[in-house]
């Protein structure tokens, strides 16, 4: 087992990181720039190393940095997070050479993952469900066409080097596809470096369904059920919920060891999440996060399984201990991401807070770093903390979530929490009845009301 | 405040004391000091001897989420200095994190001592990471005045290494 980690993230999910360190009896090592001196992480850790100036490429994405600080602490293992560099491979890799674990997959499947093209091609070898679309980038209009016309339009056009949402672009009919793939082109040489792009069947109103597996990188992997994170205003999630109100016990298990065997085949190792769009009773791959992602506490209180604290065991090299039967599925998760920006206009509202009271009670957890007094620094991410509810059921679920929400203080910043207010009360959300354009849709009817 | 029983007994030939023996207040004293009590009482006879002491309030165990020990190399916590050296106008930050070190190798001079006078641009220090040796160069012309890390010891991003004035 490592001896110390050094937390190579910020907010809430280093945070999370230090609070399995800690639990696993693991000595905690906190980088931070010099905007987060003040994180309750950095407070918390055994040490901290301040490792450059707020900007991320200067610090949180500075590997020479954290290369350093690990060697003047003394670090045995390296937990990226989300975002920064968590899918970097070539992170993954200078940490290998420097016998320095990364808690994480692979370098490789991060590099297979990474590429959206590459990804597909391998869930297609794996036997996942993927969307219809061309077989690898689109080389010219001619070949672009034919595939247009055996998939049928509308065509999604999306960058191999993109993902999360970014680099996509809609066709509706043959005359649009050429143009619009110039854009793509384009938009994704200028974003991601790369300009390759390719083809997909663009689904008119599906569901965000992911999968959380958990593999041993020897053979073993797990899946722990789904969530379903419809619920996105420009491709970011704001409400994620597991059990899906959509699948059924029979659908949950047949997509889950689909998954779960493809993982094994692949000897993953780590935790990772698949990504499927969900139309009519049929998942479609779209990608993988080979991370921890943002949402996990919403299987975590599902399953009653610590994620992170899983991740630094396999990583540590455990094999895996919990077999598919072991996982059972709980009740019902709803996570809401509160972050520091206006309720409607959802613009960025960074400052101090100078009021601060989380709720309590049985089923009810904040994951969070902010504390009251606690400066929001404008330079990263505006997410203020997560509030997760569980409950015996949906139902039970969405009332705790209600109660939860209203007891929720912030003060001295914007704060989305009006927004979940409504959210929890809308019927449609209450009967599980959205897709992933129903936020967006929701936003701009009460933005035409109000005119 | 205990109380003890105890005789008191009026020796001949003492300074008046009003019949007390004064011996009993310095007994008292001795007691109260030894076992860290703010008050000693004794009464016996109709009289009443009470010896009071300042005692040192026990430092309060201050649970604080501050708790973390100093980022490795920060000489900072001790410093009586009215100002933080951070902030002192001619201090030199180290710009990467690495180990510091004030000589070019193990049986060289040191680059700079307390006292030197440096010229903008001299070297002042090394710091290293991953076996790359990094030059630090005094960003004014002045004296040394303080070198506030030692030989080897590891520095953060920002941290204050010298003071240049």
């Amino acid at each position: 087992m490592f001896d110390k980690i050094l937390i190579a993230n910020r907010g809430e999910i280093a945070l999370r990181i230090l609070r399995a360190a800690k639990e696993l009896g693991i000595a905690t090592v906190a980088v931070h720039s010099t905007a987060d001196s003040e994180a309750m992480h950095v407070k918390l850790a055994d040490e901290s190393v301040c490792i450059g100036p707020p900007p991320a490429r200067d610090s949180y994405l500075n590997i020479p940095s954290l290369l350093a600080a690990c060697e003047i602490t003394g670090a045995d293992a390296v937990h990226p997070g989300y975002g920064f560099l968590s899918e970097n491979a070539r992170f993954a890799e200078i940490l290998g050479e420097h016998n320095i674990t990364f808690i994480g997959p692979r370098p490789e499947h991060i590099r297979i993952m990474g590429d959206k093209i590459e990804a597909k091609r391998t869930a297609v070898r794996l036997g996942i469900p993927c969307v219809p679309g061309s077989a690898g980038a689109v080389s010219d209009d001619e070949e672009a066409l034919r595939v247009g016309a055996e998939i049928g339009y509308p065509i999604l056009i999306k960058a191999a080097a993109g993902g999360g949402g970014r680099g996509m672009k809609v066709a509706h009919n043959a005359d649009e596809l050429s143009s619009a793939i110039s854009t793509a082109k384009a938009e994704a040489k200028a974003a991601f470096g790369d300009d390759a792009v390719y083809l997909e069947k663009y689904l008119q109103k599906p569901r965000h369904i992911e999968i959380q597996v958990l593999g041993d990188g020897q053979g073993r992997a797990i899946h722990l059920g789904e969530r379903d994170c419809s619920l996105q205003r420009r491709h970011q999630k704001i409400w994620e919920e597991g059990p899906s109100p959509a699948l059924n016990g029979a659908e949950r298990e047949e997509i889950g060891a689909i998954v779960a065997r493809a993982m094994a085949e692949l000897q993953y190792l780590g935790v990772g999440t698949v990504e499927f769009l969900y139309e009519e009773g049929r998942f479609y791959f779209i990608e993988m996060n080979t991370r921890i992602q943002v949402e996990h506490p919403v299987t975590e209180m599902i399953t009653g399984i610590d994620l992170v604290n899983e991740q630094i065991k396999i990583a540590a090299g455990s094999p895996l201990a919990i077999t598919q039967e072991d996982v059972r599925i709980t009740g019902a998760a709803i996570e809401c991401r509160v972050n520091a920006e206006h309720a409607r206009s959802f613009t960025p509202s960074p400052g101090r807070i100078a009021y601060y009271h989380p709720p309590g009670g049985l089923g009810v957890r904040v994951d969070s770093a902010v504390y009251q007094g606690y400066v929001i620094p404008p330079y990263y991410d505006s997410l203020i903390g997560k509030l997760i509810v569980h409950g015996r059921s949906r139902t039970e679920a969405l009332m705790r979530l209600r109660r939860a929400l209203d007891e929720f203080v912030v003060e001295g910043v914007e704060t989305t929490l009006p927004l979940f207010r409504t959210l929890v009360r809308n019927t449609d959300i209450q009967n599980g009845l959205y897709d992933i354009h129903w936020l967006e849709e929701f936003l701009a009817q009460e933005a035409k009301d109000e005119e | 405040m205990k109380k003890l029983q105890g005789k008191i007994a009026a020796a001949p030939g003492e300074p008046f004391t009003g019949g007390v023996d004064l011996s009993i207040v310095a007994a008292l004293a001795k007691i109260a000091g030894h076992h860290d009590l703010s008050e000693v009482e004794i009464e016996h006879d109709g009289l009443r001897v009470r010896v009071a002491r300042e005692r040192r309030a026990a430092a309060p165990v201050a649970y604080s989420l501050a708790a973390a020990p100093p980022a490795p190399g920060t000489a900072l916590e001790t410093e009586p200095a009215a100002v933080a050296p951070a902030n002192r106008p001619g201090s030199v930050k180290s710009p990467m994190v690495g180990t510091a070190y004030l000589r070019a190798s193990p049986e060289a001079k040191p680059f700079v001592e307390v006292g030197s006078m440096v010229k903008a641009g001299d070297k002042i220090l090394l710091v290293e990471a991953m076996k790359t040796f990094n030059e630090i160069v005094a960003p004014n012309a002045g004296k040394v005045v303080e070198i506030l890390v030692e030989d080897g010891s590891p520095v953060e991003y920002g941290q204050t290494v010298m003071i240049i004035e």
